[in-house]
């Protein structure tokens, strides 16, 4: 069952750049020269659905935060139409709003400085719509999640920019809603605590409680350890949206690793008629496959190679998400050179 | 854990209402050493009006006979105790929404399901609570260390239905003032609007001395003054609080009938204004300080 909806949405931003001044602003209101604009989505088209873990990946200003801010209801699109747990965000964007939890990258500036962790917590989970009393039982449980329970009566401006991130990711945990947006979550955390953090994520929150998450990240390995399908978002536009395993089976390259006793010579001529295979590396005794689906074509690799030698060492290694992305990055990016 | 509400009950609105005031009263105890000198700022300004008033008593007695006793300083602390509210409906909108903007939490509060209105009623009791507080102390100086001669009188309760009609009609004002914030991008700290509607009330409305002086001096700025509410709110205010008098009396009439229409003008007018803001931080992605 789809729980976001978005079709056809596009968003332009107005520039102003430095040498604007009030010339220019009175040009621009009586037509005589052009507005600057950026487009941040252009004919987006994506489905989202219930209890998903969906991440949106791409390069710095791809419109990932631009995506879902208008997906939470705070940004009206210019184009498109986005629908969220069935209400449409441009005509019911309170409902909207009050669908989604968003976790913002320095979001925690919103807490007071000098008032208690978990009295900052309480304060918001109760304006974001949390029942007092609830909060008040679950706010240990959350910061235990987080790892920030030892400092519960600390005051915000003694933490780390990691402790305040998780400090922030708490008080989206303390006001859940059905859907989950999250923007660089563990950005700043430590290795440990990110793992815990996503964990909770992909077993408490979607698999315990049904919630959804959409997940907009540059840490690549985060991405492709809890997403279930990944879109791959580049200049505002979606190059790719698949389940990551498929992603990876379809644009990442397999490398099959062989070391040889005996010859290699003419081992790469020979290979040349294998489909699945687009090059292959000869350094020393060490040959390097490489290809699309090389694991499903073993058998036909290694009778060639078992031919020029005995084979010592064999392995293969399987294409990364960040394989993928700089695949597909590098497509566009290559045209455009 | 269950979702979190769509919908705040009204119980539940007054349990973010004690979690505002209590965070505010934590904040005003932070604060200990500045409150202690805006006691002795009050206490010096208060000084300061009963010196001038000892020198200028005599010329300006003619003019301000019609309130109370015709004394100078108790003309004055009755003014600006009264322009301490209409500061607060003036400038307390872009405030909110400029501490909002600038703490981040304008994106919070609107996916609050706590109405952005209710969240601006909560923040405003707060604020008119304290600045009631400041007046009471500044009437009790005025009164018990300086003689000002103010009495409670039979039609003292006059001045909560003044107070409320005022700041509504002013609160007009201050949500075009805080809608400039974001139609205009309006992003320092002075505002058109609300200065230039501070410094013209300042001047002309009465607060310091009537505007009938300006219609031997300067007849355009007494005209100016009929323009604006505070002056007819400050007038009303007086009448009350040191005349006794009540709505029977015609020129009382007259000030409340045109509160009501400058309430009724400019409320709806101010809220227009803040909805097409916030309207259009929504469609250039300005409700937060940084886009994305």
């Amino acid at each position: 069952m789809s729980i976001i909806d978005l079709e056809h949405l596009t968003k332009t931003y107005y520039v102003r750049d430095p040498s604007h001044n009030w010339k220019t602003t009175v040009k621009e209101a009586v037509g005589l020269k052009k507005k600057k604009t950026l487009t941040a989505l252009n004919d987006v088209s994506l489905n989202i659905q219930k209890n998903e873990i969906f991440g949106i990946l791409g390069p710095n200003g791809a419109g990932k935060t631009t995506m879902l801010k208008i997906i939470a209801g705070l940004l009206i699109p210019n184009g498109g139409e986005a629908t969220v747990c069935g209400f449409d965000a441009l005509k019911e964007r309170q409902d909207v709003r009050a669908s989604c939890s968003f976790l913002r990258s320095g979001g925690w500036i919103i807490f007071d400085y000098k008032y208690p962790l978990y009295k900052n917590l309480i304060f918001w989970a109760v304006v974001m719509g949390a029942e007092y009393e609830e909060v008040k039982e679950e706010v240990d449980a959350v910061l235990k999640v987080v790892g920030l329970h030892e400092k519960k009566s600390e005051f915000p401006e003694s933490l780390s920019a990691g402790e305040r991130q998780k400090l922030n990711l708490a008080r989206c945990l303390l006001a859940p809603r059905p859907i989950f947006l999250l923007d660089e979550p563990t950005v700043n955390i430590d290795p440990y605590s990110a793992n815990f953090i996503r964990e909770y994520v992909k077993n408490t929150l979607v698999k315990e409680r049904d919630m959804t998450v959409l997940l907009a990240t540059h840490n690549l390995w985060e991405a492709e350890m809890i997403c279930d399908r990944i879109a791959i978002l580049h200049q505002g536009r979606i190059l790719e949206v698949d389940k990551t395993e498929n992603l990876k089976r379809r644009f990442g390259t397999e490398e099959a690793v062989f070391k040889i006793k005996g010859g290699v010579r003419g081992l790469k001529s020979s290979m040349e008629d294998i489909p699945c295979i687009s090059d292959v590396v000869v350094i020393g005794d060490v040959v390097k496959v490489f290809g699309r689906d090389l694991r499903n074509n073993f058998r036909q690799i290694i009778d060639r190679v078992d031919g020029y030698g005995k084979i010592e060492y064999v392995d293969i290694i399987q294409p990364t998400i960040n394989d993928v992305f700089m695949q597909l990055i590098g497509e566009v990016e290559g045209d455009r050179e | 854990m269950r979702y979190t509400k769509r919908k705040l009950t009204s119980r539940e609105k007054l349990t973010v209402l004690r979690l505002i005031t209590e965070r505010r009263i934590r904040m005003w105890g932070r604060f200990k050493i500045s409150s202690l000198f805006a006691i002795i700022g009050t206490f010096v300004g208060i000084a300061t009006f009963f010196f001038l008033g000892v020198l200028v008593q005599p010329a300006i007695t003619p003019y301000i006979s019609d309130y109370g006793s015709g004394d100078y300083f108790t003309y004055v602390l009755v003014g600006m105790a009264f322009m301490a509210y209409a500061g607060i409906s003036l400038s307390m909108y872009s405030n909110i929404i400029r501490g909002s903007y600038w703490g981040n939490t304008l994106e919070i509060i609107m996916s609050s399901p706590l109405s952005f209105p209710s969240f601006f009623v909560m923040t405003a009791l707060w604020t008119y609570f304290t600045a009631t507080l400041g007046i009471l102390l500044y009437l009790l100086l005025g009164v018990f260390v300086f003689g000002a001669g103010i009495a409670i009188t039979s039609t003292f309760w006059l001045i909560i239905p003044l107070l409320v009609l005022s700041c509504i009609a002013i609160s007009g004002f201050g949500l075009m003032s805080g809608s400039m914030f974001l139609l205009a991008d309006v992003k320092g700290n002075v505002e058109p609007i609300s200065w230039a509607v501070g410094v013209l009330s300042g001047l002309v409305s009465g607060v310091v001395f009537p505007p009938e002086i300006f219609l031997t001096v300067a007849p355009p700025l007494y005209h100016l003054s009929r323009i604006i509410p505070h002056t007819y709110a400050i007038d009303a205010f007086r009448r009350t609080v040191l005349n006794g008098e009540g709505l029977s009396n015609p020129m009382v009439q007259q000030d409340f009938i045109m509160l009501a229409l400058f309430a009724m003008i400019l409320f709806p007018l101010g809220l227009y204004m803040f909805a097409r803001g916030i309207r259009k931080a929504e469609r250039t992605g300005k409700l937060a300080r940084w886009g994305g």
